[in-house]
């Protein structure tokens, strides 16, 4: 059998049972949209989180009396505590420009000495930005000779870890509902099809068609109308605007992928109903 | 064309369908055949008769590997039914022509593609369908309807396309179930009357009918079967 012979009869197919393309198109469409609907959310849940994770930094405060000798070591003392991804030092100085710039007063107007202590800004690993983790790097790091107090938004890192186990879980039973809803929206869609043909099927097996004659151009028509509900899926997500998202690029990546595979996923199921 | 040997060692010609003994049930229904045994020659002219629901077209389907007798073998050309792997069924079927009564075309093609199909479904080439496409359709007195969908023909003329279709791919046999039963008399007789000439070339015919004056006014071999067996 001839390559050309099954891609015209898949084209043909198109033409042959129009309104049942158009169907399995549009609906492999739907189904993107929806999974592309539970993709975009969680993303950007995702990135919310991590962001609010990263903002949470950890200030250790330095005894006043301590000399920038001194303080350098407590520097690759804290570089050295598992979980510490990078320190900068803020000198008393700088700490007084801050505090000037953030509050917008003169600090010698009232007092008569710089009351701010030096300190060290803690960047955490992002696999430390925990309550528990974060905890145990404050901890070791208080504990350095030379280090007053140590500061940081635990509240905040308590607050995700608690609430953002049963946010992954919902948007995962979420996710899955959705994707269930659209397999089986696809698959229906497909049953129907199947069933539409079942005859012709029938016809082409008793003038001794092979099931694999039967097939090919069946899988190939079902590929061409995922891909085809892949693409009105994918114009619709540029038109929206997505397109100028580079989020929406892995999420194009996903879409053909998807695509393919309701493509085949259609072409294999009327190839499993050919050879029953 | 089939280029099995029917001869055996004796050079006697092999019949092209052998049915033994063959016992059959329906599993949903419990009904089927009790006892069948047929032989067709090559070139000959066989009618199968009985009353409905007698077996006629469950002797067919056998023929055609849609069902395996549950006792008994069915030996089509080289194919038994014990031995034969489902693989296999659609080159047995290609050795046949089938035509039934409802006709069974395939209702999105036209004339051309539906008595095409059964060529190219072996592979042919595009020039060898459209020879001998031309060729069955002429023998049927259809080729100026080669562009009309299904719809658009009369029974009788829907049949004469299942016909050449049936004949394309020069058969060892062709099945007939029926042929004439949903066509009024004057279509029936131009059917049958396609069959008798499609056998004068020399390609065996099996037809299944219950109509027993038809069968009486040919004068051909008549197996009877009746409650499933064969008589």
């Amino acid at each position: 059998m001839s390559v050309w012979y099954t891609v015209r009869e898949s084209l043909e197919g198109f033409r042959r049972a129009r309104m049942a393309a158009a169907i399995t198109t549009f609906t492999v469409a739907f189904a993107l949209v929806l999974m592309a609907l539970v993709y975009i959310v969680a993303s950007n849940l995702g990135r919310v989180v991590l962001n609010l994770r990263a903002r949470v930094q950890m200030e250790a405060f330095l005894d006043p009396s301590l000399t920038d000798q001194e303080a350098q070591k407590i520097e690759d003392q804290i570089r050295a505590i598992a979980g510490v991804a990078g320190v900068e030092f803020v000198s008393k100085e700088k700490a007084l420009l801050e505090f000037e710039r953030e509050f917008g007063e003169d600090v010698f107007s009232v007092l008569d000495e710089n009351p701010l202590p030096a300190s060290f800004r803690i960047r955490l690993k992002p696999e430390f930005r925990r309550s528990q983790l974060a905890k145990q790097v404050a901890d070791a790091v208080g504990k350095i000779d030379g280090v007053d107090e140590v500061v940081y938004r635990g509240d905040i890192l308590a607050l995700l870890d608690r609430y953002m186990g049963y946010v992954l879980l919902g948007g995962a039973i979420f996710g899955v509902l959705i994707g269930l809803g659209s397999v089986l929206l696809i698959s229906n869609t497909i049953r129907l099809a199947i069933l539409s043909r079942a005859n012709v099927i029938e016809i082409m097996k008793l003038v001794g068609a092979t099931n694999g004659f039967i097939r090919r151009p069946f899988l190939l028509e079902g590929m061409l109308q995922g891909l085809l509900g892949g693409f009105v899926d994918a114009v619709r997500s540029g038109a929206g605007g997505q397109s100028r998202d580079p989020e929406s690029h892995r999420g194009g990546s996903a879409f053909v992928f998807w695509s393919c595979g309701s493509g085949l996923a259609t072409g294999l199921a009327r190839q499993c109903r050919c050879s029953s | 064309m089939n280029s099995l040997d029917f001869s055996n060692s004796e050079g006697r010609r092999r019949p092209i369908v052998r049915i033994y003994n063959a016992r059959m049930v329906y599993s949903r229904t419990g009904e089927g055949l009790t006892r069948v045994n047929l032989s067709v020659d090559p070139g000959e002219f066989v009618f199968l008769v009985g009353p409905s629901g007698a077996g006629k077209s469950t002797v067919l389907k056998l023929i055609y590997m849609d069902v395996f007798p549950t006792e008994g073998q069915v030996i089509v050309g080289k194919y038994n039914s014990i031995y034969v792997r489902r693989k296999d069924i659609p080159y047995v079927r290609r050795q046949l022509g089938i035509v039934f009564q409802d006709f069974r075309l395939l209702p999105d093609r036209d004339v051309f593609e539906n008595v095409a199909f059964a060529l190219r479904v072996t592979g042919a080439r595009r020039k060898e369908i459209k020879r001998k496409v031309l060729r069955a359709l002429g023998e049927v007195g259809l080729s100026h309807k080669r562009s009309k969908m299904p719809h658009q023909l009369s029974g009788g003329e829907q049949q004469r396309v299942a016909l050449a279709r049936a004949i394309v791919n020069e058969p060892l046999i062709v099945l007939a179930d029926e042929p004439t039963g949903n066509l009024d008399p004057e279509a029936a007789e131009m059917v049958m009357n396609l069959l008798l000439r499609i056998n004068a070339k020399g390609t065996a015919v099996l037809m299944a009918t219950h109509n027993v004056d038809l069968v009486e006014k040919m004068g051909k071999r008549v197996v009877r079967i009746e409650n499933g067996r064969t008589f």
